[in-house]
């Protein structure tokens, strides 16, 4: 394509304030709308079947060390107790591509991720683009919930996973 | 496999939610659409609302957008020559988005600048000027063809048109430009250069 990089270019300010009101454009959308209020049901929906799964675990004192078998999500515990209801506050983390089973190994790295980002942030938006990233807790350990899938509890108590009635990381 | 910043990786990011992904090819690109605006409309402040217009444009039309070769850019490019064609329509159809952005500020720099751009692209500058004859589509082909020297297959795929109709449409239009240009006054030395590119046509 011919070259014109001699040419002037758009007043930088009305550029920026042009990008900022496209991204708004777009934003509104009825389009974008419908899409923003599916994943917040997807996420309320992934943090019920963390509390079912809690629900389903709870009684339980001891439970023997398992590996991880369910590969297509790992849930990233926001406390290392559990809520009032027996259930495990946090969210999931879907792995959708064939990188998966890499990415579940990885889990730790995966929700220090999601911690960096913010998620568990008290004054967390989700439609933001622009969340203040948020302090990593200094360390993890790696449970398995009941259907076999990755926990990662935000703690220094390498027993966390029995004191929460999950099965620890098999060694 | 697309690269996760290519194009069509941030197109398809964007239809699907993203917006971010949607700024990124504006900054990725506008400086292309706002010379190539520039070009039509010898104006700045005509230029930045054509690129306005050419995104607001590319995602109103989302579904139609076409990505060749993993780029919008052609895509973007035909648009742009119809918005700077239609730029009364565009202006009243975004009327309420444009109110949004800030004044033009009018220095005397930005001013001269154009100028010396625009003299410099003289050549280009007539062509376009001899292209008002021509039909949108028409107008279009030279454009991607002959100014921004695109392969005729990415001419044919930007346009969604057969690639016998473009080198059809092609012919017919080099034609009518090289009787167009013939007839354009001689002007400083851009007269011979605008000659020498009639006679390639």
């Amino acid at each position: 394509m011919s070259d014109t990089s001699d040419a002037p270019g758009m007043d930088e300010r009305r550029a920026q304030a042009l990008r900022s009101v496209l991204t708004d454009y777009v934003r509104e959308t009825p389009e974008r709308r419908r899409q923003v209020r599916r994943r917040r049901l997807f996420l309320w929906g992934g943090t019920g079947l963390v509390v079912l799964a809690g629900a389903g675990v709870a009684g339980a004192a001891v439970v023997q060390a398992q590996r991880v078998t369910n590969a297509t999500y790992v849930t990233c515990l926001e406390s290392d107790e559990r809520g009032p209801s027996g259930s495990y506050p946090g969210a999931t983390a879907s792995i959708a591509d064939n990188a998966g089973p890499g990415r579940v190994d990885d889990a730790i790295g995966l929700c220090s991720e999601m911690w960096r980002q913010g998620v568990f942030a008290a004054d967390f938006d989700p439609l933001s683009p622009t969340n203040a990233p948020a302090a990593v807790p200094s360390d993890f350990q790696v449970c398995v919930m009941r259907d076999g899938s990755a926990a990662v509890v935000p703690s220094e108590n390498s027993l966390i996973c029995d004191a929460i009635g999950l099965a620890p990381l098999e060694p | 496999m697309q690269a996760r910043d290519s194009d069509a990786a941030l197109w398809l990011a964007a239809v699907s939610g993203s917006d971010s992904a949607f700024a990124k090819l504006f900054d990725r690109h506008r400086l292309r659409v706002f010379r190539k605006a520039l070009l039509r409309t010898e104006n700045v402040q005509d230029a930045e609302d054509v690129v306005a217009g050419v995104f607001f444009e590319a995602w109103r039309n989302r579904k139609k957008v076409r990505i060749v070769d993993d780029s919008i850019l052609p895509w973007l490019l035909t648009v742009t020559v119809n918005v700077a064609l239609n730029l009364n329509r565009s202006k009243r159809r975004y009327r309420r988005l444009l109110a949004l952005l800030p004044p033009p500020e009018d220095t005397v720099e930005v001013a001269q600048a154009v100028d010396g751009y625009l003299d410099g692209q003289a050549v280009r500058s007539r062509l376009i000027s001899s292209l008002k004859g021509l039909s949108a589509v028409d107008q279009s082909i030279v454009e991607l063809a002959l100014v921004e020297e695109l392969p005729l297959a990415a001419v044919a795929a930007a346009l969604d048109l057969p690639i016998g109709t473009v080198k059809s449409k092609l012919h017919r239009a080099r034609k009518k430009l090289q009787s167009n240009l013939g007839a354009l006054p001689e002007s400083k030395s851009t007269g011979r250069e605008l000659n020498a590119l009639g006679g390639e046509l």
